[in-house]
């Protein structure tokens, strides 16, 4: 049953309201006021096939250029694969995850533009790598380790490949003061987050904020994290730690700011979010919506169905360019908590209170990019012209 | 006397023309005439067509003969007494004994099903008399072994060669008996389950709900030694890729389901309806395809795991449930019949499932401890020794180079055990792993030493399984795709360190991957 604002408990007020972090002083007018804004380009693209690159190199040039971010440079690419599964006869990258063309091409992209290496990241599930994950969803491994000089893959749920996890910190946090991730976030020279433009069930939808969620490895924030050091070999996802706060990530990691805060997840996930993009600030956001899904993040939720806006979004700040995804998504950017799409729509029972929060702002209140449309340039097609709205499709 | 013996020598000759041994058996219901007319409109459901009753009626045409040209069916299963009046009956077997006449002439065996209601002694003496080669109890008899047995003593005592193949429930095959052919007709139909709209794909990681008979088809290989294997269950409202599937699901492993055409289809072929013809190529090249490659029969299993399978089971459902489940979490197995549990039987495999060997006996029990110190995975019930309490389902401790987990419950659930096992195993330990396959079931098998390693692939979905990447452990040059009314498609493949990928484009329901080093 959905809890109204009556029924809510003082330190549940407190702490929606957003007063928590307010009164210790790390958000202040002065800070969303001086957030940065940056152009984010808005492209119509009817499909994967032929004239993709076009589309996505015009809307590179829109923002500045792909040579002048990538040239010489190590890029780490964070995907959204989440979950597996599949909605009927559609592949993931129809639906819930983003497509391996749009993948492939934005890598041929970046070596075409002189990247020196580029590594693909994404947590994977037990025993098996990211090539694996990827196969196990149809795609073309080998085409994708061709597109561009030097391809690599890595796991990120797990130390990987690295000797050690590389510490991020946060500067004005929200719930952790920093993070242990694997060591390809530390290592790149250029990180670029590439997201599914779509709904989530906790968090209302799921942008470029949001797929910063995945760059934590379950072997520190999963369930079955070690308690001490790290477990290397991890099996759950990250219910306990982030979604929940049951418990605390490995102790060699930092820990929260304030072990009494509220722990409803969507009060907690999208500050969370915010907190990893303070921590490893992302140089590129590209989302993907030219196919994509309704209601939910995979096909396990509840009412989860198949769309086609045939969109993309790319922009160099996170932000920004999630708030322009927003917009062209049908809903107010600066929707507060409770409203569309910031609405949990995953129903648990637990009578815990069923709103989320919007990321956008506060990232904005910490001073990460502004949240304001009429301080950021749309370049290509406008809103309106990309205008697809979820919501009504939803309710639909 | 003249024109007896004039029969007998033609029946004779006809005998030693057709296909005698029931292993080269290809076999296909091929019901109609009057008697299959009466039992299908006395049965309530589902209602057949007048029409098609009408076109059923005069089935036993010796044109219908023709449409066997090309396939390698050689084998028909007639309907030959169900308990109708005397009357319907004897016109019945009178028209198949001329129609057997003439399929002998074609070197094509004729079987006789008999169905509950019929005298099991009559059928016998009608069917010697009439020169069947077989007679094939149905489901449906109070004690399906017994009437088949007075039906063998009938045939004995008239010195006839007809044999006797009890079609029926699985618990007919509790003790399987000489029967020249080990069959069962309580078997699934080979699909994905239908699950509502919301549901489907329910987890993060949901996979859908395979129903396949394999699992079944390779554990009564197990028990019949060289005898062949037959699946004869019916399937409901069967489309032509239900068919396909059907046969393909049993052909993997080994068996043979034997094709049953429903009514319609039937009628249509009569009636030369292009659908009907259509839909019966498909079927005759799926089925001339696993003739083709007969050989794949007998290639033994390359397994990750053996599992004890003990006969008499006392818990056969549990039992069942391990193949069953093991299968559908893709884990090459084999099965080892604990009465040849030995050394030798179980050399060469990394894993061993003992939870049978409840419990197990002191000469066991040191087989396999040996086999784990030796180290090997050995996964057995609380029979294997006393478990400390806590948590966890199981126990595993190392002993010598290898383990052994315990099982706190008795017997272990098999979903734990079969989710457990990926784990305890390693999926990157496993000989052969599919990607994109969420739809589709393995079966990989390989001839002797150095041979090629051989993946055969049933796809359970209704479309077509696309971008599938097969990956073999070790090192191959050449992958070929082989799948019905197609010719060999060279693979290209990944080579690796460790494994070897092979990505197969696409292919509707079956296919096979020949990896050859």
């Amino acid at each position: 049953m959905k809890k109204d604002r009556d029924t809510l408990t003082r330190r549940q007020l407190l702490a929606a309201s957003g007063l928590g972090l307010a009164a210790l002083g790390r958000t202040t007018p002065a800070l969303a006021a001086a957030a940065p804004a940056a152009p984010v380009s808005v492209a119509k693209c009817a499909g994967y096939e032929a004239g993709l690159a076009a589309v996505l190199s015009r809307q590179f040039d829109q923002i500045g250029g792909l040579a002048k971010l990538v040239g010489g440079k190590t890029v780490a690419v964070k995907l959204n694969l989440t979950g597996g599964g599949r909605l009927g006869s559609y592949t993931p990258g129809q639906t819930h995850w983003v497509h391996p063309t749009l993948v492939g091409t934005c890598c041929s992209l970046m070596g075409r533009a002189g990247a020196r290496r580029i590594r693909l990241l994404e947590g994977a599930g037990r025993g098996e790598s990211l090539e694996d994950k990827m196969l196990n969803a149809g795609w073309d491994v080998e085409a994708l380790r061709n597109s561009a000089r030097l391809v690599e893959f890595e796991d990120t749920n797990r130390r990987g490949s690295g000797t050690r996890y590389a510490r991020f910190k946060v500067e004005r946090p929200y719930i952790y003061p920093g993070f242990d991730l694997n060591h390809c976030y530390a290592d790149a020279d250029v990180f670029v987050s590439i997201s599914k433009m779509k709904h989530h069930e906790e968090c209302g939808i799921t942008l470029t904020i949001k797929n910063s969620f995945g760059i934590t490895p379950n072997s520190i924030y999963g369930d079955d994290a070690g308690v001490d050091e790290p477990n290397e070999s991890p099996r759950r996802g990250r219910e306990a730690v982030l979604h929940y706060g049951k418990r605390q990530p490995s102790k060699s990691a930092p820990q929260e700011v304030n072990f009494t805060s509220e722990r409803y997840e969507g009060y907690r996930v999208p500050r969370i979010c915010v907190d990893l993009i303070a921590a490893r600030p992302v140089d590129l956001a590209i989302i993907d919506g030219i196919e994509t899904s309704i209601n939910g993040e995979g096909p396990w939720c509840k009412g989860f169905k198949y769309a086609r806006p045939e969109v993309l979004v790319v922009g160099r700040n996170a932000v920004c360019t999630d708030t322009v995804a927003c917009a062209v998504m049908g809903y107010n950017p600066r929707a507060g908590r409770g409203q569309p799409p910031f609405v949990k729509t995953k129903q648990d029972g637990s009578g815990t209170p069923e709103y989320a929060e919007n990321p956008m702002l506060l990232a904005e209140a910490v001073g990460l990019g502004a949240a304001d449309l009429s301080r950021i340039e749309v370049r290509g097609v406008s809103i309106k012209e990309a205008l697809f709205d979820f919501e009504s499709r939803r309710k639909g | 006397m003249r024109r007896s013996l004039r029969s007998a020598a033609v029946f004779l000759l006809a005998a030693g023309l057709m296909a005698a041994d029931p292993q080269d058996w290809t076999p296909v219901r091929w019901q109609g005439g009057p008697l299959e007319v009466h039992r299908l409109a006395a049965s309530k459901t589902p209602a057949v067509d007048p029409a098609v009753l009408k076109v059923l009626r005069d089935w036993y045409d010796p044109e219908t003969l023709s449409l066997l040209d090309g396939t390698p069916v050689n084998c028909l299963l007639v309907t030959w007494s169900a308990g109708a009046p005397k009357e319907v009956e004897a016109e019945q077997q009178r028209l198949l004994a001329g129609y057997a006449r003439l399929a002998h002439g074609r070197r094509i065996a004729v079987l006789g099903l008999v169905y509950p209601g019929a005298d099991p002694a009559g059928a016998a003496a009608s069917a010697a008399e009439a020169g069947l080669d077989g007679l094939v109890l149905e489901q449906g008899f109070e004690s399906g072994p017994a009437a088949a047995r007075r039906m063998r003593e009938v045939l004995r005592a008239r010195k006839s060669p007809v044999l006797v193949i009890p079609l029926g429930p699985r618990d007919w095959l509790a003790t399987p008996g000489d029967w020249p052919v080990l069959g069962t007709s309580e078997a699934v139909a080979a699909r994905i389950q239908p699950m509502e709209a919301d549901t489907a794909g329910a987890t993060p990681t949901g996979e859908p709900w395979i129903e396949s008979n394999t699992w079944l088809v390779r554990s009564l290989r197990a028990r019949s030694g060289s005898r062949p294997v037959w699946l004869g269950q019916r399937l409901e409202k069967p489309g032509e890729a239900d068919y396909i599937r059907a046969i393909a699901d049993a052909a993997v492993a080994g068996g043979r389901w034997v094709p049953a055409p429903d009514p319609g289809l039937l009628a249509g072929l009569r009636l030369k309806q292009p659908e009907a013809l259509a839909a019966w190529q498909r079927i005759r090249d799926t089925l001339r395809f696993f003739e083709e490659q007969a050989a794949w029969r007998a290639f033994a299993p390359v397994a990750a795991l053996g599992i004890v399978q003990d006969e008499p089971v006392k818990q056969d459902a549990v039992s069942d449930e391990y193949l069953n489940l093991i299968n559908r979490r893709r884990i090459p197995y084999r099965i080892v019949e604990r009465t040849s549990l030995s050394a030798a039987a179980i050399a060469g495999l990394p894993a061993l499932l003992a939870t049978a060997l409840a419990p197990p006996s002191e000469m066991e029990r040191k087989l396999l401890e040996t086999f784990a110190a030796s180290g090997g995975l050995l996964v057995g019930g609380p029979a294997w020794g006393p478990v400390p309490s806590g948590e966890g389902e199981y126990v595993e401790r190392q002993t010598g180079g290898g383990r052994v987990a315990v099982y706190r419950q008795d017997p272990p659930d098999p979903e734990t055990v079969s989710k457990d096992l990926l784990d305890l195993l390693g999926r990157e330990n496993l000989p052969v792993r599919l990607f994109n396959a969420a739809s589709l079931l393995a079966q990989v098998t390989s001839g002797t030493a150095g041979a090629p390693l051989l993946v055969q692939l049933v796809n359970y979905a209704t479309e077509p399984a696309e971008q599938v990447t097969v990956r073999a452990a070790g090192q191959f040059r050449r992958a070929r795709l082989f799948t019905p009314g197609s010719p060999p498609l060279e693979l290209k493949i990944s080579q690796r360190a460790q494994y070897c990928d092979a990505r197969i484009p696409g292919f509707g329901v079956h296919a096979a991957v020949l990896l050859e080093k």
